[in-house]
């Protein structure tokens, strides 16, 4: 009893965050799952023609054959025409006809086909054409004949023709429908295409800077990482701007200046656009892994290969890389799935290269089929973690982080620092051209049409008609609205949600932890969809719909986000002496006053970066928010995506540039606040530990 | 025969001196502590010898030919790191092997010699394990047999038992000793445990800030320090200021001792005398020397450290076998009388008390 009493604030705390959590994270995710496995609607023909044919096996014999020869007998003639279709279908056949033309039109057609049939073909239809009748036209009359026979559920099934139920169906199209075929293949391609060469790339400019062999390498660490930062599209929107049909480079440079190329021909677009784009907006998350990594290696271990008697490539080959190996991998996976759910660069510039990312997208802002969208979405996420699992179950978790840090005092060959110093300044330089052109576009009426200054871009430039009239950056401030509100409140519950896993240890505590990382294995879009799914009529009550509202914005943003701050929080409160906590215990102070005066201002830091990253995430992010944004309430991000898909180049550079400098100037005040280094790399360090 | 010799050596980081000016020759065969506090720049000596570090000035002969622009992988010495440095994605054997494998040596002369050192260091049986499936002594082990592998002329071990606890560490730097006379090795060996440097080492060379204070038998560096940081920093020491008078005799308080006084310190006015504990005698007021107080006793098993105040105000410290003090039994706050042996007396310049 006692002990109940001393925990209480504790275990009420506990429940009152868990069943945030729970609604919030837990519900959307499983909504999602739930959702991709409901079928409804008409049954496919194949399926209604197996069910028909069960239905049939039951009559006795004699029956059956009389009352099949009775069925087809009776058929009118726009029946005989659907039912030559139907079992056209069932032999496995092309309808060779417009099923919508007028009917005489399609019964011409229909015999015709008929007659044009081989022996085999024939003989084969004369099998299937009674039970394509039945099928389709005289399913009711039997139901009625068998109803003592049938169950309630089997009766209506076979009468109406419909179902409600669950199944993989939706899973299944993915290996049924040449669309989704296509795009699956596409997906996988491009993804594993940009891992390894964003991985590949992350790793020359971590493995430079960790050796001292790059110029001026906290430079290239503070760049390299702009776009972890950046809004959704830059890179896309700026490589058309350089690149596309009517890029500079393309068509004012190689073609105009030099008449090397044809810019309508060879352009970006397609394949090599999207590798270059994807893998430029990606490099960071490589880096930030493989920086991770690198930087926690014992330089003595390689001085030790050196003193050996190693050359400088035997020890790289045989000691450096396969120390990074488990880095290399978790880089591998986390841009997989990066690339796999991300919808902005290929929706951009490879809208001829369909992708898993771009039929989702359809799926749900064109068709409302959050059904198949939400198995598209587990389709998305399947493959990088079953490759994780299978990382994981081979090579167990090997971690070679040491404490002594230090890097090795092993000079570079020369060569090898110009080709390191060739790549990352190469990546970087690339990356800052492209950020020019998006400045340079928001500035200027029309890119490479008319280079008259203005501002109108920012002010009153806009894209009238789409969603609503849009002036200016005026989403720019929603954004913030959005993302202000979420971000203090999101730094606050998963700084409390750390202290209540780590140092109030209250049951259940481990998994409400599970729950609130869940956002961080699973892509933005599983949330997003599942936001739909989940708030659009909860409970069935259309008062608490949250859709089309500002607080289901902020909502997903927040815990979609969160996740930081509880690593963070963690983090600090492993470094931090537990006995601290219980001295104050034993002075007399509450849970309370031992969280806000004790305990508090020792995460203060973890509260600031929290806040911090969902604040930056909120205005950048895209995957999540693109499916909740309504005419009412947009978002920033979400507007130059469609801006960018448009063509309207500069309302979406403008808006990027907005966004940018509040990034810019957020991180930088905070930063001057804190003294502590750049906070960006340690939201990076945390997230590369949690990958 | 001196097989290496560092000349006047210096490097520096930044605006810190680490290695100042040093010169030492090593003998072929010869086991050379490097022994000082942290930051006294033992480890860049070591790891200029090893090639990691170049020095800004000065010259590292090995048989006569300087060697100090070589890369590490072209010194021909084995390295023991304090960290251990194993390659964590290799087994022990790979690990002990890496040397000959690099240097493309048959498979069948590397598994000959990696069971040959498994053995010396007593590993045997453990060859296809990780580093992280050993204890902290086994890993140092396996860096000892590793650097031993392509048989260097030389192995450097910089602090390789100050990660150990110290049960494990007295053990093992026996075996080290005993593994380094049986192939009669070339070493240097940093530490900075002053009694680790004295049992282990045929010469212990002190460092303080860069620069070589002493190089001595271990004997010679305790009884005879020549600055007042060698006497400090190996053992306890009490610094009194004494006079010299006339070359034969010393006058400490108002004690007067037969010991013969160096030239180099008989003409001057103020000497520091530096007195080790066990040579402090103690016994009860009024039989002779020195007066005193008892001003605390701690007791340590086989010895009584007794810190006694002078009548000058000093303080000295008086390590007593703990049979000679149950006799004398005397208690805190007692008067006393203390004398030191004359023949222990380290005689420095100046007055450093």
């Amino acid at each position: 009893m006692a002990r109940l009493l001393r925990h209480f604030p504790a275990y009420s705390a506990t429940a009152a965050l868990g069943l945030i959590l729970l609604v919030f994270i837990a519900l959307p995710v499983g909504m999602v799952l739930s959702e991709s496995v409901r079928l409804a609607g008409p049954i496919p023909l194949h399926d209604l023609a197996r069910i028909t044919e069960d239905a049939l096996e039951r009559l006795d014999p004699a029956d059956r054959a009389r009352q099949t020869e009775r069925w087809v007998g009776s058929l009118r003639p726009e029946e005989r025409t659907a039912t030559v279709a139907g079992a056209l279908a069932l032999v496995g056949m092309n309808v060779p006809w417009d099923r919508r033309a007028p009917f005489d039109e399609q019964a011409a057609a229909a015999e015709a086909a008929v007659r044009g049939l081989t022996a085999a073909q024939r003989q084969k239809f004369d099998a299937v054409y009674p039970l394509a009748a039945i099928t389709l036209h005289k399913r009711i009359a039997l139901a009625f004949r068998l109803r003592d026979k049938l169950t309630p559920a089997e009766f209506d099934q076979l009468r109406e023709g419909t179902r409600q139920g669950y199944g993989l169906d939706h899973y299944m199209a993915v290996f049924n429908s040449p669309r989704l075929q296509t795009a699956f293949r596409n997906s996988l391609s491009l993804s594993a295409v940009v891992s390894v060469v964003a991985t590949a790339t992350g790793f020359v400019i971590a493995y430079g800077i960790n050796r001292g062999a790059i110029l001026g390498s906290r430079l290239v660490r503070y760049l390299t990482l702009i776009p972890l930062v950046s809004p959704p599209v830059v890179i896309a929107t700026a490589s058309i701007l350089m690149f596309g049909r009517n890029g500079a480079v393309t068509k004012g440079l190689l073609q105009d200046t030099f008449g090397l190329i044809d810019a309508d021909q060879t352009n970006l677009y397609g394949w090599g656009g999207v590798i270059l784009a994807q893998t430029l907006a990606h490099v960071p998350h490589a880096f930030i892994i493989l920086d991770n990594v690198l930087s926690k290696h014992d330089g003595r271990i390689e001085e030790a290969a050196a003193s050996q008697g190693a050359s400088a490539w035997q020890v790289f080959a045989r000691v450096t890389l396969p120390m990074t190996q488990p880095g290399i991998a978790r880089s591998l996976v986390l841009v997989f799935m990066l690339i796999m759910t991300d919808f902005g660069n290929p929706l951009i510039i490879g809208r001829d290269i369909p992708v898993l990312a771009g039929i989702l997208y359809d799926e749900m802002t064109g068709f409302q089929n959050t059904r198949l969208a939400a198995a598209v979405a587990v389709w998305m996420i399947l493959p990088a973690l079953l490759i994780y699992v299978l990382i994981e179950r081979i090579g167990r978790r090997k971690r070679y982080a040491s404490a002594v840090g230090a890097p090795p005092e092993l000079p570079v060959p020369a060569q090898a620092r110009f080709a390191l110093n060739a790549v990352a300044w190469g990546v970087i330089g690339l990356t800052l051209v492209l950020y020019g052109a998006i400045v340079l576009a928001s500035f200027v009426k029309i890119w490479r049409v008319d280079h008259t200054p203005t501002l109108a871009w920012y002010i009153t430039g806009g894209v009238a008609g789409f969603v609503s009239e849009q002036h200016g950056v005026t989403a720019v401030w929603e954004s913030v609205k959005v993302a202000g509100l979420a971000a203090p409140v999101g730094g606050m519950l998963a700084v409390a949600l750390a202290y209540l896993v780590e140092r109030a240890r209250v049951p259940g505590g481990n998994a409400l932890g599970f729950i609130a990382l869940l956002p961080a294995i699973l892509p933005g879009v599983i949330l997003g969809v599942g936001y739909v799914v989940a708030f659009n009529l909860p409970l069935g009550i259309k008062s608490l719909a949250l859709t089309g509202t500002m607080v289901i914005l902020v909502l997903n943003i927040l815990f979609a986000n969160m996740f930081i701050g509880y690593l963070a929080g963690r983090a600090v409160l492993q470094r931090y002496d537990a006995v601290v906590e219980e001295a104050a215990e034993s002075l007399g102070a509450s849970l309370w006053q031992r969280f806000a005066w004790v305990t508090l201002p020792v995460m203060r830091h973890a509260l600031v970066l929290g806040t911090l990253y969902v604040f930056v995430h909120g205005l950048t992010t895209l995957s999540a928010v693109i499916f909740l944004v309504s005419p009412a309430h947009k978002l920033a991000s979400v507007e130059i995506f469609d801006a960018a898909e448009r063509g309207h180049y500069g309302v979406a550079s403008a808006l990027s540039v907005t966004i940018l400098l509040i990034v810019f100037a957020v991180m930088g005040l905070i930063h001057w606040m804190e003294r502590r280094g750049p906070v960006w790399a340690k939201v990076g360090a945390l997230a590369a530990d949690r990958a | 025969m001196t097989q290496v010799a560092l000349r006047d050596i210096s490097k520096t980081f930044g605006p810190v001196r680490a290695v100042d000016g040093v010169s030492l020759d090593i003998e072929s065969g010869e086991f050379v502590c490097l022994l000082g506090a942290s930051g006294c720049g033992k480890t860049t000596l070591l790891r200029i010898l090893g090639g990691f570090t170049r020095p800004d000035m000065g010259e590292v002969l090995v048989n006569g030919k300087r060697v100090d622009m070589l890369p590490p992988n072209r010194r021909e010495v084995g390295f023991v790191f304090q960290s251990y440095a194993l390659f964590p994605t290799k087994t022990v054997a790979e690990n002990i092997g890496f040397g000959l494998a690099v240097r493309r040596r048959p498979k069948t002369e590397i598994a000959a010699r990696v069971a040959e050192l498994s053995e010396l260091v007593r590993l045997n049986g453990m060859e296809q394990r990780y580093p992280h499936e050993l204890s902290g002594g086994q890993q140092q082990r396996v860096a000892l047999a590793r650097a031993l592998a392509t048989r260097p002329a030389m192995l450097l071990l910089d602090e390789p038992l100050s990660a150990l606890d110290a049960k494990i560490r007295a053990h093992l730097r026996g075996e080290i000793r005993a593994i380094v006379d049986r192939l009669g090795i070339t070493t240097v060996y940093v530490t900075h445990d002053q009694e680790e440097a004295l049992s282990i080492a045929d010469r212990v060379a002190v460092m303080d800030a860069g620069r070589l204070l002493q190089i001595d038998s271990p004997m010679d560096i305790y009884l005879r320090p020549r600055e007042r940081f060698v006497a400090d920093f190996v053992g306890t020491s009490n610094a009194l200021a004494a006079r010299p008078v006339d070359g034969r005799r010393v006058q400490l308080a108002d004690l007067t001792m037969d010991v013969p006084v160096p030239d180099g310190l008989a003409a001057a006015s103020s000497i520091t005398v530096c007195i080790r504990p066990e040579n402090v005698v103690v016994r009860p007021a009024g039989s002779g020397g020195g007066a005193g107080r008892l001003h605390s006793v701690t007791f340590s098993g086989a010895m009584v450290r007794a810190v006694v105040a002078t009548a000058e105000g000093r303080e000295l410290v008086a390590d007593v076998p703990t049979h000679e003090w149950r006799r004398l039994a005397l208690r805190r706050g007692d008067a006393i009388a203390w004398t030191v042996r004359p023949d222990s007396l380290i005689l420095l310049p100046g007055d450093q008390g």
